[in-house]
């Protein structure tokens, strides 16, 4: 029997990626969590995020965030990937974290997650942002998969995937 | 020496009858529960000394497998060095100066399991017919707890609902909540002092019709809750997401319990009517 909460699987990269994917997950936990900090070469431009593949219209969000001067909310409906960044500028100055928190993942129900993303720069061009988001899919999720339109995640970029299970 | 012809009844837990003991041993003791010490490597050995012998008596716990021992001169008996994942069951015999009882009939079987940092504690399903949800006699021996939920309001309309939180049943003007969210669209921040309970929101969808499958997410942390210096402060992250703004928001909200005693029970209300019998509350606790 898996541990209450234990990493599934960890990745580190030796050098940089346009993708990190996390692949046949297995559908013992409950929930799961994602950690991922990184460095990545994108200007202005979005990390997004699939699962098991599934490139449909499926995925939607609201988020909450900041820019530093005022608070901002915006949502995506039907999209084919959610969006997992917001921030304007270059991002490869200093680490970005990512927490993605994605409930009953192999449930049968529409899969809901909740996901943080913060990075200060000590100036402009620092933002924390909150999502919720829903993949209208009733299949467990087995893969997740991090990507960019442009640009790359840099080397030294780690994400680790955790298994949540409850009583 | 002289022997005494002894009448004891409760020798054994046997029907009573005569036993021919030797004057001064000892009398087997009656064997209790056998509990996990905590620690993944001990077990605490429970037993009934039923002994008028001679003498101090000195009682042993043997564990089968192993033959690991502890020794003492009332219960319970910790025997440590055990194995974590390993099952024993546990024999108790007595000593004095004159020897030794035989040993007791075999304890239940226990499994010592190292404990981790973090831990699920319980969880609990909505009935669909009572707005309330309660955890109690939870254990002190955390320092935190983490509330992770997936539910809904069983209301029948294209919203979203709030959750309310008291502690140890404490209701009065004990607690106060900042809320910031976005609900239909809109950014939001509130605040609310001096309530019955921690008013945090908006992240629960209700329950139209056609969104059966659609739920709504919350991580609840507590911190330092069993602490009897500090007030209790609550951190939430919640939100629904229905691909219709209506009934989509996300909050971010602090709360605060303003009580020094620890807590031992979470009641968790959803605002409007009902949590939707499929919601699950999952409580986790993390050590220090």
């Amino acid at each position: 029997m898996p541990a209450t909460y234990e990493p599934i699987a960890t990745t580190t990269l030796g050098s940089a990626a346009s993708t990190i994917t996390f692949s046949t997950i297995p559908a013992t936990y409950t929930d799961l969590r994602l950690v991922l900090v990184t460095k990545h070469t994108l200007t202005g431009q979005s990390i997004e995020v699939q699962y098991n593949n599934n490139t449909s219209s499926l995925y939607s969000q609201t988020s909450l965030y900041g820019y530093g001067t005022a608070a901002v909310s915006d949502r995506e409906t039907n999209g084919t990937s959610f969006l997992c960044s917001k921030w304007t500028g270059t991002r490869n100055d200093q680490p970005i974290l990512i927490t993605l928190d994605i409930f009953s993942y192999a449930g049968s129900t529409n899969k809901t997650f909740l996901m943080t993303n913060a990075s200060d720069v000590n100036g402009a061009g620092g933002s924390i942002n909150t999502y919720v988001g829903l993949f209208r899919s009733t299949s467990a999720i087995s893969s997740i998969k991090f990507f960019a339109s442009a640009g790359s995640f840099d080397t030294g970029t780690t994400a680790t995937l955790y298994g949540i299970l409850k009583a | 020496m002289a022997i005494t012809r002894i009448k004891n009844s409760s020798i054994n837990n046997k029907t009573p009858k005569y036993n021919d003991v030797l004057a001064g041993l000892p009398f087997r003791p009656i064997i209790g529960t056998a509990t996990d010490g905590g620690n993944g490597t001990s077990v605490s050995v429970a037993f009934t000394g039923n002994n008028v012998a001679n003498g101090t008596i000195t009682y042993t716990a043997l564990s089968s497998p192993g033959s690991f021992t502890g020794t003492g001169t009332a219960s319970p008996i910790t025997v440590s060095g055990l194995t974590s994942g390993t099952a024993y069951t546990f024999q108790v015999k007595a000593g004095n100066s004159l020897g030794d009882s035989a040993y007791s009939a075999a304890s239940n079987s226990v499994t010592p399991v190292t404990p981790t940092s973090f831990e699920s504690i319980a969880t609990a399903t909505g009935t669909g017919s009572s707005a309330t949800i309660t955890f109690s006699s939870i254990p002190s021996t955390y320092q935190h707890l983490q509330l992770r939920i997936l539910g809904k309001d069983t209301y029948n309309a294209t919203n979203v609902s709030a959750l309310k939180i008291t502690f140890n049943s404490v209701g009065g003007s004990s607690y106060s909540s900042h809320n910031l969210y976005v609900y239909d669209g809109v950014i939001y921040a509130d605040a609310y002092t001096s309530r019955g309970d921690i008013y945090i929101g908006y992240g629960m969808p209700q329950s139209p019709a056609g969104k059966s499958n659609t739920f709504g997410a919350a991580i609840i942390d507590i911190h330092d809750y069993a602490s009897t210096t500090k007030n209790k402060t609550v951190r939430a992250f919640m939100g629904s997401e229905t691909n219709a703004q209506a009934d989509s928001a996300i909050a971010l909200s602090s709360g605060l319990f303003m009580n020094t005693s620890a807590i031992s029970s979470i009641s968790i209300s959803i605002e409007t009517l009902y949590w939707n019998s499929s919601s699950t509350i999952a409580l986790y606790g993390i050590r220090g």
